[in-house]
């Protein structure tokens, strides 16, 4: 069985340092080199081949930053696999990273205990995500199927109006001085619009709103 | 009955006029007066008359009495006719004539046909009396019966009667006569009582209308004055009255025109707070009110030297004056105007004056003989400028009129100062809008600096001693050192972890990199998580990068709102929309929670402290921010700002 060949991509040298130290020590794993800039680890990856490059997002003073170099590499033929290992942990730059062509995605407070297996699953050619980011993505999926939930119950005019006005943002205030009602009653149409749909707030009223085309005509 | 009989008589009377109350007098006096002289008159002849007739029917009586003596005594009856008949015939008052024996039964009469019952009943005179005399009322009238004894009334009694018909016939053509005078009279009186009436009653009717005229306002009437009588001295005292009312009238007038001016001049003051325009406007009211042709405002420079140096003077505002250079000529003195100077001391009263001698030297003047009246500018009694006005005549200026001018001066002064005060005022805003920027900007640069520096430097380190102690640990036989390491390790994984919060609450940098959604997304999971309160997001139309700033505000801004519904509002849901619409972006948060009243500024609680915040930061980016909120029914912050250039990183 060959070894798991890698190229580290860190500008923070004492980091390098540590991860060589970590990996150093496991059988399967070869480090045949290391880069502290998004330029030097594509010119790594392109002369030395590896299977897997553990690439950080962020280094400073690089022309190309990670997740440039993550596009730039995974564009490569027979690319290697990138892993994405990261300080942070913020959905937005895991999607980012994925859609850049990383293979994985971990966080660095996390390679003391899960590097290893996320370089193994990704040079098998499995996905890893960090256990702290799978839930988001499982959170992200249910709020979507959320969003497709059918009307519950039937609005009246007075409150279809109140509704679209709610979810164009209107205050209250503007809303009664617009439809010619009192505040109170604006609130408690609105109260009544909530109930009916099943939503706890003006997020829900706007989605509702949107997925029923009832923004179409704004004036 | 009696008091409404007075009343009536009051109504009747009080609604006839003067003169025909006079004239009513007169004529009324004038009749009683000759009725009752008339009644008088007659009733003084009617006894002389009666008297007349009795004696003249005595005398008959008499001599028939004698002449018939012998005749009864002979019984010659037909002489005794005859001597009747004569006495009869002898005069015209004489109705009858007749003799009766001692018995009292007629012997001879003349009344032809048969003698009167009522004759016969008369009783027998007192043959002692000379005579008696009896007063008999007939169909004919009163008749005067005179009886005398004949021969002691042995020979029995000759009676002659007299009519006083004749006196009748007598009283009734004196009182016609008695009428006809009294007519004249009445006709002299009324006459004399119209002429009374009417020299009384004219004055008075001219006082009457003068008057009304000055009911009406027209206080230059003049009554006349024909005698120095009463009526003459309220004539008088009626005219001095009229010429006060007259003067008081005139200084109410003017007071009234002094007080519009200053109203204008205030008015035309407040409405701008543009210095020239107002100025100008001020200068219009002023030559609307005062009699100046023309005038001109200087305004002390700001810059001005010291009191004896040379003051620098500009001209803001100039009517009716022509030469002189354009509006706005910087004109230097040539030397400390007196009028100026003592405007410029702030101890001195202020003072209008009259004829500054140098004032002309500034604008010349065209005509000779004019005037040229300074009047100082002050606020709060410093003084900021002076007002000239020109006046084509010598003037002489009341100390109203320099009051007045005095108060238009002030009040052309505070206008001045408030000018300059808000101008200064609006400035200092700006920067104050400025540093605040600059301080929330370098806040903002410093966290931004601090959150990477513990992220890339010290996350970093920390994170390569976690690892080095992993490979350590590996590299140790188990035991109690492999133990120890291990520990070593949580520690400074936790240390990791807490350097990660921290700089995430410092600045996320996902803000920076990836944009405002994404942080949002983020910290609402966070707060979620946190506080227990299910926030729902809807975020669309940002997902393209908003300029730096906006996203800053409007992720603080969030930060903020949501820290108070955690702390204050006791929600259980929440709900935060961001919406890019029409060049703007709508960021709407609303809880379900205890809402509040807000409290005037000033008030206490940090949570006003920061909403004041919140404003400040969408203000910066010029956006508005709204606050629906009542105790009970939630909150709700509207936040709405311009979504600026276009998407930085589509």
């Amino acid at each position: 069985m060959s070894k798991i060949r890698i190229v580290l991509a860190d500008d923070h040298a004492v980091l390098r340092a540590g991860l060589k130290l970590l990996l150093g020590s496991e059988p399967d794993i070869e480090i045949s080199g290391e880069a502290a800039s998004g330029e030097e680890a594509l010119a790594r990856a392109a002369e030395l081949r590896p299977d897997v490059v553990v690439m950080d997002l962020r280094m400073s003073d690089a022309q190309l930053d990670g997740l440039e170099a993550t596009r730039a590499i995974s564009a490569l033929p027979d690319a290697p696999r990138v892993l994405v290992l990261s300080m942070y942990d913020d959905p937005a730059f895991m999607d980012q990273a994925l859609a850049a062509g990383a293979a994985g995605y971990a966080r660095k407070r996390d390679a003391d205990t899960e590097l290893l297996s996320a370089i193994r699953a990704v040079a098998r050619g499995e996905a890893y995500l960090a256990p702290a980011l799978t839930t988001v993505m499982l959170r992200r999926i249910a709020a979507q199927e959320a969003g497709e939930r059918p009307a519950a119950g039937e609005l009246s005019a007075r409150e279809l109006e109140v509704l679209r006005h709610l979810a164009l943002g209107y205050n209250h205030r503007q809303i009664a001085e617009t439809l010619g009602l009192s505040v109170k009653t604006v609130e408690t149409y609105k109260a009544r619009v909530m109930e009916k749909l099943g939503v706890h707030g003006r997020a829900g009223l706007v989605r509702y709103a949107l997925a029923h085309g009832l923004l179409t005509d704004e004036s | 009955m009696i008091a409404r009989m007075r009343r009536r008589l009051w109504q009747v009377a009080g609604a006839v006029s003067v003169r025909w109350k006079i004239m009513g007098i007169v004529i009324a006096v004038v009749a009683i007066l000759g009725s009752a002289v008339t009644y008088q008159l007659v009733m003084a002849d009617v006894q002389s008359m009666r008297a007349q007739i009795g004696e003249k029917g005595l005398a008959m009586s008499k001599a028939l009495a004698a002449r018939g003596a012998d005749l009864v005594l002979t019984n010659q009856r037909y002489a005794l006719y005859e001597l009747a008949t004569e006495i009869q015939q002898s005069d015209r008052d004489v109705r009858y004539v007749y003799i009766t024996d001692p018995a009292g039964k007629p012997i001879v009469q003349t009344f032809g046909a048969g003698f009167p019952r009522g004759l016969l009943a008369l009783p027998t005179p007192d043959p002692g009396a000379p005579q008696a005399v009896r007063r008999l009322s007939t169909e004919e009238g009163v008749v005067q019966d005179v009886a005398v004894p004949i021969l002691g009334g042995r020979g029995g009694f000759a009676h002659v009667g007299m009519s006083e018909a004749r006196v009748q016939g007598h009283v009734n053509k004196d009182i016609w006569t008695s009428l006809a005078i009294m007519a004249g009279m009445v006709l002299v009186g009324g006459a004399g009582a119209f002429g009374l009436a009417t020299v009384l009653t004219r004055p008075v009717g001219k006082l009457v209308e003068a008057t009304e005229a000055v009911g009406r306002g027209e206080f230059d009437t003049v009554a006349p004055v024909w005698a120095t009588d009463e009526i003459g001295r309220l004539g008088i005292a009626f005219n001095a009255m009229t010429s006060q009312l007259r003067e008081s009238a005139e200084t109410l007038l003017e007071r009234n025109r002094h007080l519009e001016a200053l109203n204008a001049v205030a008015s035309v003051t407040n409405r701008s707070l543009d210095v020239s325009a107002v100025l100008e406007a001020a200068l219009d009211e002023v030559l609307e009110v005062s009699a100046a042709g023309a005038g001109w405002i200087l305004l002390l420079s700001h810059d001005a030297g010291p009191p004896d140096g040379p003051y620098e003077f500009q001209v803001v505002a100039r009517r009716g004056v022509e030469s002189g250079g354009p509006p706005g000529a910087l004109l230097r003195q040539p030397a400390p105007c007196p009028c100026s100077v003592d405007a410029m001391n702030p101890g001195d009263p202020a003072e209008v004056r009259v004829g500054c001698p140098l004032a002309g030297q500034l604008i010349p003047r065209d005509a000779e003989g004019s005037e040229i009246v300074c009047v100082p500018l002050r606020s709060r009694g410093v003084p900021v400028g002076v007002l000239n006005l020109l006046y084509p005549s010598p003037v002489a200026l009341s100390e109203r009129e320099r009051r007045l001018l005095l108060a238009i001066g002030d009040q052309v002064g505070v206008a001045i100062e408030n000018a300059r005060l808000l101008a200064e005022l609006r400035e200092k805003e700006i920067v104050r809008g400025q540093l605040l920027q600059q301080v929330i900007g370098a806040q903002e640069d410093e966290r931004k600096r601090i959150a990477r520096e513990l992220h890339d430097e010290t996350g970093q380190s920390l994170t390569s001693v976690s690892v080095m102690l992993k490979s350590l640990e590996s590299m140790t036989p188990p035991g109690e050192l492999r133990a120890r390491v291990s520990e070593i390790r949580a520690v400074a994984a936790n240390a990791v972890e807490d350097l990660h919060s921290l700089a995430f609450e410092l600045r996320p940098s996902v803000l920076d990199d990836a944009g405002l959604a994404p942080a949002i997304e983020r910290y609402a999971r966070d707060f979620s998580e946190r506080h227990g309160i299910a926030l729902d997001v809807h975020m669309s139309g940002i997902h393209g990068r908003l300029p730096a700033s906006v996203e800053t505000a409007l992720y603080r801004i969030t930060q903020e709102a949501l820290t108070n519904v955690a702390r204050h509002a006791h929600a259980t849901h929440a709900s935060l929309v961001i919406e890019r619409r029409n060049g703007s972006v709508l960021l709407l948060i609303e809880d379900d929670g205890r809402g509040f009243t807000r409290k005037p500024a000033g008030g206490d609680g940090r949570e006003h402290l920061g909403i004041h915040g919140m404003e400040e930061r969408a203000a910066l980016v010029g956006g508005t921010l709204t606050i629906e909120t009542e105790d009970g029914a939630g909150t709700s912050v509207y936040v709405d700002v311009p979504a600026g250039e276009e998407a930085r990183d589509p």
